[in-house]
């Protein structure tokens, strides 16, 4: 039994997929419930949203989602908090700020009062919340009524990380205005200019979603020293890795002038670790503008890719030998291999998103991911990075300069009537069609030997044969369209 | 009428069922057959529909045989008084453009109504042969057509 609100997730990730009407018996059958619950959701979901239905029903053609309005609902969704807390979001808050200031305690009557609950669920919210932070090797202290978060710092930084959402969301470009963040103006300028300053000294720009991560770090580092100035990393970083930092002369540079800003800014100092930590990020950053070439990869980030490569065109079955992705995904991996060992994770906000668009894809890269970290004894890849993956594959394919076209034949029964009618009209609409010939159906034997690797047939009248073919009418309607859509990517699928 | 020209064009017309279309149509392409003939068209236009629907357009369709019944190649074209219910799922009509082929025509010919099928999918163009409303301005159209194509 799957609970409500995933069965409200799943259903709208169905609806999303599906851009015609639904039937609600379908519905029931994806969700394994009875029609009469479908009813009920669709109509809680319709509720939620304010202004206008997400999902439309038509009678005999059953559930449609309005495509904007669901983006729309999707980004308010996340954008605007109530006042009333869900106990799933009372805990979170209180974990962030308990976070925050570990390893100093506070008072439970502090945390709480704000959310008027009993003992009972603060004793109840304790529980949870430990149960949490066990993920993180972290131990929530219960003490003279006061609650402390107890464990290393790169775990503390790394629970906060994952805990407030508003990472996933930020943009960068609307920091600066959005009131609905409740962060610092003052904070939010100053580490917007810190930002603009390290790509100005490494005359790069750190794309999207690197930049909110080096953000997300830099106000992670500004609220813990300000809410904790006790805290004391116990991990040292071993001299042959500060070695090899002070090597990379720029980034270490941009990383110690970023860490005494600061400083300054605090008025606090920081301890030297700081400088190695930022200096992680940096490397793990994606950065344009220094697109490296083949020439600087590492032989590891090179048999990493290929092998992402080679499995990937087998199991998608795409020809991708000389093919630009090669640089484009090996500049990716250079900083994702680094991330991996330096546990740093970029939340990948499109995940969800990049799940339902593109199912195979993902499941096929998660697959070669496995694959590959056992090979290379690598870290787990986790699924934001198998989504970002995801994107250079799907890329390749929706751009499909690779594809070869389908030799399509077009018929009909005289050769000269609607199908010429259609192939004007197809080749108009589809270019991944190579239209070798238009000819009459009593013919197709003859044309079936002249044209011996034909992949498809396109045909207003029906026909018996091996060779997939497709009718559609001659009005070529967008349900034509579609289906004609569907068949190649299934040819195309096969290759 | 057009006499005996490629193009024919049946302005107003006052078709009102598939039956007399398929009908009136089999007496145009067998002007100079049998009765038997005929026939044999008009069953031909009834079994290709079988095999696929001869609408290509909104209130319009484009029924097509290659029939060795057929003594010349011609295209027809039918603008209806009235739209007309085609079928169970075909309605309102107001286009009918129908193709003739004979059988083993010259490929010369073939060629001019392969171009002529062709720019139906010209946007636009049936648009205008749907809503042109005089005659002389719709026979234009087409002689426009014919004159390009040559």
């Amino acid at each position: 039994m799957i609970s409500k609100d995933n069965r409200e997730q799943k259903l709208l990730q169905f609806l999303s997929k599906n851009q015609d009407y639904v039937t609600s018996k379908d519905l029931a059958d994806v969700l394994h419930t009875s029609k009469k619950t479908v009813y009920r959701l669709i109509k809680e979901i319709n509720d939620k949203c304010a202004d206008d239905s997400l999902i439309v029903s038509e009678k005999g053609r059953g559930y449609k989602l309005l495509y904007e309005e669901f983006i729309n609902y999707q980004i308010s969704n996340k954008n605007y908090k109530e006042d009333h807390f869900s106990p799933n979001e009372r805990r979170k808050r209180i974990m962030e700020e308990l976070l925050l200031s570990s390893p100093k305690p506070i008072k439970i009557h502090h945390l709480f009062s704000a959310y008027y609950v009993g003992d009972s669920v603060v004793f109840n919210d304790g529980q949870i919340m430990s149960e949490e932070l066990k993920k993180y090797n972290l131990v929530l202290e219960r003490k003279n009524r006061t609650l402390a978060i107890i464990g290393e710092e790169v775990n503390i930084r790394k629970a906060i990380k994952d805990i407030i959402e508003i990472f996933n969301i930020i943009d960068i470009d609307d920091l600066k205005t959005n009131q609905e963040l409740k962060f610092s103006k003052y904070d939010v300028l100053f580490m917007l200019d810190q930002l603009r300053n390290i790509e100005k000294d490494l005359n790069i720009t750190i794309p999207y979603p690197y930049n909110v991560n080096i953000f997300s770090h830099l106000y992670i580092l500004l609220n813990r020293s300000r809410k904790s100035s006790a805290f004391i990393y116990t991990d040292k970083e071993s001299s042959e890795e500060t070695e090899k930092m002070k090597k990379d002369f720029n980034l270490y540079q941009v990383a110690k002038s970023t860490v005494y800003n600061m400083e300054k800014y605090l008025n606090n100092a920081l301890p030297e670790i700081e400088i190695y930590f930022l200096y992680q990020y940096l490397v793990s950053s994606r950065m344009q503008g220094t697109l490296v070439t083949t020439s600087n990869l590492s032989s590891r980030v090179i048999q990493v890719t290929k092998l992402y490569i080679d499995e990937m065109s087998t199991r998608i079955g795409l020809d991708m030998d000389n093919q630009p992705i090669f640089v484009d995904l090996a500049n990716h991996i250079k900083p994702m291999l680094n991330r991996l060992e330096h546990k740093i994770r970029v939340k990948n906000s499109l995940l969800s998103q990049i799940k339902v668009t593109y199912e195979e894809i993902f499941t096929s890269v998660t697959n070669v991911s496995e694959f590959i970290s056992e090979k290379f004894n690598l870290p787990a890849i986790n699924d934001d990075e198998n989504g970002f993956i995801t994107l250079y594959f799907a890329k390749m394919i929706e751009t499909s300069e690779h594809q070869r076209p389908i030799k399509t034949l077009i018929m009909c029964t005289t050769g000269i009537g609607t199908s010429e009618l259609l192939k004007a009209k197809a080749s108009k609409k589809f270019p991944e069609l190579e239209i070798v010939d238009v000819v009459a159906s009593r013919n197709m034997q003859m044309f079936k030997e002249k044209y011996s690797d034909i992949e498809l047939i396109l045909s207003t009248v029906h026909i018996e044969d091996n060779i997939p073919f497709l009718i559609v009418s001659a009005m070529f309607t967008i349900e034509d369209q579609k289906r004609l859509q569907r068949k190649i990517e299934e040819i195309y699928h096969e290759r | 009428m057009n006499g005996n020209s490629f193009f024919q064009i049946y302005f107003d017309c006052d078709l009102k069922s598939k039956d007399q279309v398929y009908d009136f149509i089999s007496e145009i392409a067998g002007q100079h057959s049998s009765s038997q003939q005929k026939l044999a068209i008009f069953h031909q236009f009834k079994e290709r529909e079988k095999a696929g629907s001869p609408q290509i357009e909104e209130h319009v369709l484009l029924p097509h045989i290659e029939s060795e019944h057929i003594i010349e190649s011609q295209i027809l074209f039918f603008r209806l008084a009235k739209p007309i219910c085609w079928d169970d799922t075909i309605e309102d009509i107001r286009l009918i453009i129908t193709i003739l082929l004979k059988k083993d025509e010259e490929e010369a010919i073939k060629k001019k109504i392969t171009l002529f099928t062709k720019s139906l999918a010209n946007e636009g163009y049936l648009d205008r042969l749907l809503n042109i409303e005089e005659k002389s301005v719709f026979h234009k159209e087409i002689i426009t057509f014919r004159e390009e194509s040559r």
